[in-house]
């Protein structure tokens, strides 16, 4: 059990995930049309560049996470390809992370990453200014594309079926979105101001964005969803280990 | 299309994309891209129960503001730190009667310019002095006041006209974008040129070796 076959398996996976031509026209699409949101404004401020340009780029994420990620997890089972995998000479648990990496993490990590290279490359002296300010607004989106990506994988292992995953993923988005977007309706209409913080909170970026702009944040909003991205992915791994079997 | 795609690496792959999306968004940029500067004149009635504001608020650029005023018998300007958007709201609070509010955003220039109209009363300056510094001008060349002012992305510029007459003050601004460059043309060409290149360096790299090469 050396790194190679970690590697070679991981290898396989991510090909299959980052086939061609989704990726590509995906990449271009989002690459192109969002750093042009950035230069047809003269930002100045690498914070401000780097959230126009993710925030589209998120949706987009987000879909390629639901359709590749969860419903190309359903295909692996309902073909019986996760077989082949479960033969390989690894464990249950690092198989359940390989396959959190190749169909959640190393997607997201992509396709949030083109825009910004291609800021880097084209607005250099803007974004150098504070590389470390769009570094964090960068992760900020890959934790919130990465919680979305999780809960998709969940319902790809627990329904096994494309059709009802992808189902599944694209209701599941909606209704957080809703709902961090209800949350601080309420709380504004009731004074509540616990219910408003959690409702911001459930959108990292806008969290970071707002204290980047030296807003009022408080920790524990800066926490939620990067540790609801923890528990999600030790949940997903347990779920993979002790529950998930192939028929 | 897809048939050649398959048989490269995702490395070149996204290379390829990646340098086919920088000579499109930066095509895009030359045709309607940020412009550097922008201009705005406005005349407005002002008089002893009216008084005027203007507001330059930089939303996504920041760079430098040449007002000048004609006509106004006073000049105070605050520079507001925070979201321009959240002016409104403080107008609010501070309970300022305001009217006759005309926006006019430049995107390209990323700077709005806003007049307002609002009743002048005698705290109308102290009330502005809650939301920062407010500095009087006393410069003035034939009823010609100066001000140049630097704003950044995330605060703006107020500017309070008052006068003791019936009249009109006019305002004039010329706003340009300081701290802002972009690959030109010609150079995006030669970063796409360098990206395609190390394309089928990998390409050819890994025909050589049989390794596979992610």
């Amino acid at each position: 059990m050396s790194l190679r076959t970690y590697y070679n398996l991981l290898y396989i996976d991510v090909s299959d995930v980052l086939r061609p031509p989704g990726l590509d026209v995906l990449v271009l699409l989002v690459a192109s049309l969002g750093s042009a949101l950035v230069t047809i404004q003269p930002v100045t401020s690498p914070v401000v560049a780097s959230r126009i340009a993710l925030d589209p780029t998120l949706f987009a994420a987000a879909l390629f996470l639901a359709v590749r990620g969860s419903a190309g997890m359903a295909y692996l089972i309902q073909s019986g390809i996760i077989n082949t995998y479960l033969t390989y000479p690894i464990g249950k648990v690092p198989l359940a992370v390989l396959l959190a990496l190749s169909r959640v993490f190393i997607p997201s990590l992509l396709v949030l990453g083109a825009p910004l290279l291609i800021l880097f490359l084209l607005l250099g002296s803007v974004m150098l200014k504070a590389p470390e300010k769009v570094f964090g607004m960068y992760t900020a989106f890959f934790f919130q594309a990465s919680l979305y990506g999780l809960i998709f994988l969940f319902f790809a292992l627990r329904s096994r079926s494309q059709s009802t995953s992808g189902l599944l993923s694209v209701s599941a988005y909606f209704a957080y979105t809703a709902i961090a977007l209800i949350l601080p309706a309420i709380g504004r209409s009731t004074g509540n101001e616990t219910l408003t913080k959690v409702g911001e909170a459930m959108y990292l970026p806008e969290i970071i964005y707002s204290s980047y702009m030296r807003a009022s944040v408080e920790s524990w909003q800066i926490l939620l969803v990067p540790s609801l991205v923890t528990i999600l992915f030790i949940f997903v791994v347990i779920y993979f280990w002790r529950r998930f079997e192939v028929i | 299309m897809s048939s050649v795609l398959r048989r490269m690496s995702v490395a070149s792959r996204l290379l390829l994309v990646i340098a086919i999306g920088l000579l499109v968004s930066s095509a895009i940029a030359e045709l309607y891209g940020a412009k550097l500067s922008s201009e705005y004149t406005r005349t407005v009635k002002v008089g002893p129960r009216v008084a005027s504001l203007l507001v330059v608020a930089a939303i996504t650029s920041s760079g430098r503001a040449e007002v000048t005023v004609e006509g106004a018998d006073s000049v105070y300007y605050v520079k507001v730190a925070g979201d321009p958007f959240l002016l409104a709201q403080q107008f609010r609070s501070l309970r300022l009667n305001v009217s006759n509010v005309r926006s006019n955003v430049d995107l390209r220039a990323g700077v709005t310019f806003t007049a307002i109209q609002v009743e002048s009363n005698p705290f109308l300056v102290q009330a502005l002095s809650l939301l920062g510094n407010v500095i009087p001008i006393s410069e003035k060349k034939e009823n010609v006041t100066r001000i140049t002012e630097s704003v950044a992305s995330d605060s703006s510029l107020l500017i309070v006209s008052t006068k003791d007459s019936e009249g009109e003050v006019r305002y004039i601004i010329k706003y340009s974008v300081e701290g802002y460059s972009r690959l030109t043309a010609p150079e995006t060409f030669i970063v796409s040129a360098i990206m395609v290149a190390l394309a089928g360096a990998i390409e050819y790299y890994r025909r050589l070796t049989v390794k596979p090469f992610l």
